[in-house]
């Protein structure tokens, strides 16, 4: 992979998401003290998503003959659903129905090699709706640049982990969405108030499970420990119950407790793969 | 019959025993070629140990490294001394790909190549050939790698018809390229990180049904 590469599939739909971004949350109508819309966040992320798997893989057939292309049009839902959350109703049990929904979609449309078994798809299902639940308890807490953060540090790893599994499409398309979540977090940090509102905890927890899942099914010289890649996809969830259990003296406290699980479980997945298969000493890609 | 004459004589014998015993040891042992005017079609198996499909690709514009398959069965219809008699329907497990690195392997068992769990078979099925020169055939088919099939047109020499003790025998070999990106495979073609084509060769033995 070259450097010309990694601008051009990592690059491009950074740039692509920042201008979605920006263009959401600076211009329009609103008021610059208002809050910004909801939906730039998982819109750019979705798009800038779709543009960094074209740009390395092309178009996706429908039904995809490949079955890691799945990705794309369950991605392209868990987007929809994130653009139009808002859409949904607020209170009561239904406001998780985009949740709900996109565990059923994991669960049941995602067809990964391998991952036939009801028991399996259920653990899918169930790893989508816990990561998106947890995603939700940080989208709505302050600062709102905690999910983002999250985001590109989680990405970030499972894009390393992909690599160790010797499947670098995967990896790149990881890391482009680990540097949007990055981009995010800067332009989050930039935006007074900041918020990034309903929405963007549905794409960001779906690609973190799916990926995981995708990345499991490929690693086909299992150089990465299969339960390794359930170590990220469980640092939401154990975020999210650090935030709530772990006393803090003030809300920055506890999203820095958040930040602290997050960083540890992703340095343990880390250190088990590279302990089970340490990086090779000549480069193979 | 002194002790002498009588040494002699069973030396002698033993000598001829011996002769006798060890020409017909190698009549066995040496395969004879069979008759080329036979035209009965026969079907062998690919002898999956003595088969071999080796390629080659260009790294980063300057050596080429060498891969095989090890795992290539099928069946091949041939008929001895026939202009068009020869039929074949190989298939290649990807997953017996070997480079000599468990790594590189497991790359290009990976969908960023040949992503062996989606498409776990290669397959050649000839549907055309045609003896252009003395052992030499052109064999037109169709090759199914990645979920993409091409037609493609190679020449395919005999190596060799044998009847030998372990059954008749029968070897082709043929040499060709392809275009990876033929097949959807592109990693590292726009960079020239890894070469766009590949040359393959494929060498089989077959054992007559």
């Amino acid at each position: 992979m070259t450097v010309m590469e990694l601008l051009e599939f990592i690059g491009l739909p950074v740039l692509l998401a920042c201008a979605i971004i920006v263009q959401g949350w600076w211009s329009g109508p609103r008021p610059w003290h208002a809050k910004p819309p909801a939906w730039p966040v998982p819109a750019a992320i979705g798009v800038a998503y779709l543009l960094s798997f074209v740009l390395q893989d092309g178009w996706p057939d429908l039904p995809p003959t490949e079955k890691w292309h799945w990705l794309v049009p369950t991605t392209m839902a868990a987007t929809i659903l994130g653009v139009t959350a808002r859409l949904f109703p607020r209170t009561g049990s239904k406001r998780l129905l985009p949740e709900l929904t996109l565990a059923f979609i994991a669960g049941f449309a995602m067809h990964f090699p391998g991952q036939d078994r009801l028991e399996i798809r259920l653990a899918i299902g169930i790893a989508v709706l816990v990561a998106t639940l947890a995603g939700r308890t940080a989208v709505l807490r302050r600062p709102a640049i905690q999910l983002p953060l999250m985001g590109w540090i989680l990405l970030a790893t499972l894009s390393i982990m992909a690599l160790q599994a010797s499947f670098a499409k995967l990896a790149v398309l990881t890391g482009s969405i680990s540097a949007i979540c990055a981009a995010t977090a800067v332009l989050t940090w930039l935006r007074r108030p900041s918020s990034l509102g309903i929405g963007a905890h549905l794409v960001i927890g779906f690609i973190v499970a799916s990926i995981a899942a995708c990345g499991a099914a490929y690693d086909s010289n299992t150089n990465v420990p299969p339960l390794a890649w359930v170590v990220p996809v469980l640092a939401l969830p154990l975020a999210a119950l650090t935030r709530v259990t772990v006393p803090a003296r003030s809300e920055r406290q506890s999203v820095l407790w958040g930040m602290l699980v997050t960083v540890i479980c992703c340095a343990i997945a880390l250190i088990w793969t590279w302990l089970v298969a340490p990086i090779p000493s000549d480069p193979y890609l | 019959m002194n002790t002498r004459n009588l040494l002699l004589i069973t030396t002698l014998g033993l000598s001829i025993l011996l002769l006798g015993a060890f020409t017909a040891d190698d009549s066995a042992e040496t395969p004879t070629e069979a008759p080329a005017t036979a035209s009965v079609e026969k079907v062998f198996d690919v002898d999956t140990v003595h088969s071999t499909a080796i390629f080659r690709v260009q790294h980063l514009g300057a050596g080429q490294f060498y891969g095989r398959f090890n795992d290539v069965t099928g069946t091949i219809d041939y008929t001895p001394g026939s202009k068009s008699g020869l039929e074949l329907d190989i298939s290649i497990a990807i997953d017996s790909v070997d480079t000599a690195n468990d790594n590189l392997d497991g790359h290009l068992k990976s969908p960023d190549f040949f992503n062996a769990l989606d498409f776990p078979v290669m397959t050649f099925k000839s549907a055309k050939a045609e003896l252009i020169k003395p052992e030499v055939y052109r064999v037109t088919g169709e090759l199914t790698m990645h979920g993409q099939s091409q037609t493609i047109t190679v020449e395919m020499e005999r190596t060799g018809l044998a009847e030998g003790r372990r059954g008749e025998r029968v070897g082709f070999e043929t040499v060709f390229t392809i275009q990876r990106t033929d097949h959807g495979m592109d990693y590292g073609v726009d960079t020239g990180s890894l070469g766009n084509d590949v040359r393959v060769i494929i060498a089989l033995e077959a054992i007559a049904k």
